[in-house]
């Protein structure tokens, strides 16, 4: 009977995958073993199905049960899971959507997507204090040419090729009929959390060029030359304004720029 | 030490509990809805834990699959236990997957001494790496293995001894379970170790006539309450709560459930004192 043990979960898991029937099983009631086996596979569906309909409900209302489901199955199908954790299914779903055009009724449904993941990592980011404007009042005028500033681990920027936000806004209110069909538009959207809420908002290539550089660690100096494709004249005034809107939002971590300058 | 009656915390109810903060011995948490970087959830968890005492139970834990231990995750685990501070720690007497990849299911393990053998050398390193004992709950099962050589309940009275671990008593999947492949439930409960089960779970199931679906939807049939007396009575008091994961009802009406629980194991310790002392 060696081995029994690891020739049943490779049938079983098989059997689920493949909707087949594992040569090992037996029903044990009145009820056959297929019908019995199906219900695992089909278990196993469905709540892969509900975690990527938690994942992406603004997809879910664009597209709607039916099609939503075709793309889930086929995502499903493509790729098994293999997190530990199923708040994580569903990671890869903007390049499959990408590639199967035909499960998705409009392309700019991938940058939707991609939009979702964000504001749904952003949800249970990690918690970190916020720097305080108050703080950067107390750093000397010559160390803010090397002064990194950090971006809250709750930040993400996403590029996006479509204008997809208004189906995100369409989803919020309680909709009448089909929401209208997304502009084409490259642009950045950066997504956060402050406190215990998501935000987003689209921002101008300036903007967007400068929180890279703080993805980046770039230092305040670097920062400023960035601006200078945007403002030549004026960029550390253009890289000023957009710090003070920064703080406001809240996308800058806490600990960080001050220490550094004060071990220095 | 956590004793009582209690309920699954659920989302649904944050406020109530924050707010209104009912009375209830303890909750019981899905470690993984918390095995997150932070947010909302993790917010929520601390300022309710203020108010009540908690038990963790996971679904991830995977202790019967042939791939190596997730020591990632039991990492994860314990650092959720520092936080939570839970009276104890549970998971399912199951495998979820194998060859790295997650089917996300409470999935039956054959019974044999090669799994016994398995589990036990498992479950004593998760305990030695956690530092404490763990609970394993019983599962609903639909289909059995060719290779079965003992009953489910001799396999995991005998675990149980082997690896000295704590039982999750799910009256529910008991039911659920004897309905499916045809055994006498009394007879899975005559055989628990009493010493060693520290929790009871009770739920509803659809009833589909020759099969039953543990499905955590429905208030607990009448079937299972009679079950869950018989047990109280052959084990004592054994803090028990009711699970619910779908079609979440205010929290009045689990509150309410609850109560019938709390009396109904009430009555059975009442008479089994009163047939102690008349003895
Ligand atoms: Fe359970």
């Amino acid at each position: 009977m060696n081995a029994s043990l690891a020739r049943w979960q490779r049938q079983f898991m098989q059997g689920i995958l493949t909707r087949g029937l594992p040569g090992m099983v037996r029903s044990g009631g009145a009820a056959s073993a297929q019908r019995r086996f199906d219900i695992y596979v089909n278990a196993y569906r469905t709540r892969l199905i509900d975690a990527l309909r938690a994942n992406y409900p603004v997809l879910h209302r664009a597209l709607g049960d039916d099609a939503f489901e075709s793309l889930a199955q086929a995502y499903i199908a493509a790729h098994p899971s293999s997190c530990t954790n199923i708040r994580w299914f569903g990671d890869q779903l903007d390049t499959f959507a990408g590639k199967h055009s035909d499960l998705v009724s409009h392309p700019a449904l991938v940058d939707l997507i991609r939009l979702e993941w964000a504001l749904r990592g952003a949800f249970d980011a990690p918690d970190r204090a916020l720097l305080d404007a108050a703080a950067l009042a107390g750093v000397a005028p010559t160390a803010w040419p090397d002064l990194i500033l950090e971006l809250h681990p709750c930040v993400r920027l996403v590029a996006l090729d479509w204008q997809v936000e208004t189906l995100w806004h369409a989803a919020q209110t309680e909709g009448q009929g089909e929401p209208e069909a997304p502009l084409p538009g490259f642009h950045h959207t950066l997504v956060w959390r402050r406190g215990l809420n998501s935000y987003f908002r689209s921002l101008e290539a300036s903007e967007a060029a400068l929180i890279k550089g703080l993805a980046a660690a770039e230092n305040f100096a670097q920062i400023c030359e960035r601006a200078v494709s945007y403002a030549a004249d004026s960029a550390t005034e253009l890289a000023v304004s957009f710090l003070q809107r920064w703080l406001e939002d809240g996308l800058l971590a806490g600990s960080g720029p001050v220490t550094r300058i004060n071990e220095q | 030490m956590i004793q009582g009656f209690g309920l699954g915390l659920r989302t649904d109810h944050y406020t109530d509990f924050i707010e209104r903060k009912p009375r209830l011995d303890w909750l019981e948490i899905i470690s993984e809805n918390y095995m997150i970087p932070g947010g909302k959830p993790l917010h929520y968890l601390d300022r309710i834990r203020a108010d009540y005492p908690m038990v963790m139970h996971g679904v991830s834990m995977s202790i019967g699959s042939l791939d190596p231990l997730n020591f990632d995750y039991l990492r994860q685990l314990k650092a959720l236990a520092d936080r939570v501070e839970p009276g104890w720690i549970s998971d399912h007497l199951c495998w979820t997957g194998i060859d790295h990849t997650n089917l996300h299911d409470l999935l039956p393990l054959p019974y044999t001494e090669e799994a016994l053998h398995h589990l036990t050398g498992r479950i004593l390193r998760v305990q030695e790496f956690l530092g404490r004992r763990i609970l394993l709950e019983n599962v609903s099962t639909y289909v059995a293995c060719n290779d079965d050589e003992m009953s489910e309940w001799q396999f995991i009275r005998e675990l149980s001894a082997r690896a000295d671990c704590e039982l999750l008593l799910d009256v529910n999947n008991v039911y659920v379970s004897a309905r499916n492949h045809g055994f006498d439930a009394h007879e899975f409960i005559d055989a628990m170790p009493a010493g060693r089960v520290r929790q009871i779970h009770l739920a509803g199931h659809q009833d589909h006539g020759d099969c039953v679906i543990d499905t955590h939807d429905h208030p607990i049939r009448d079937e299972v309450f009679e079950l869950y007396a018989y047990a109280i009575e052959r084990l004592g008091p054994v803090a028990s709560m009711i699970e619910r994961d779908d079609r979440i009802p205010p929290l009045d009406e689990l509150l309410a459930e609850l109560d019938l629980v709390r009396k109904g194991a009430e009555q059975v310790l009442a008479r089994r004192s009163h047939a102690a002392v008349s003895a």
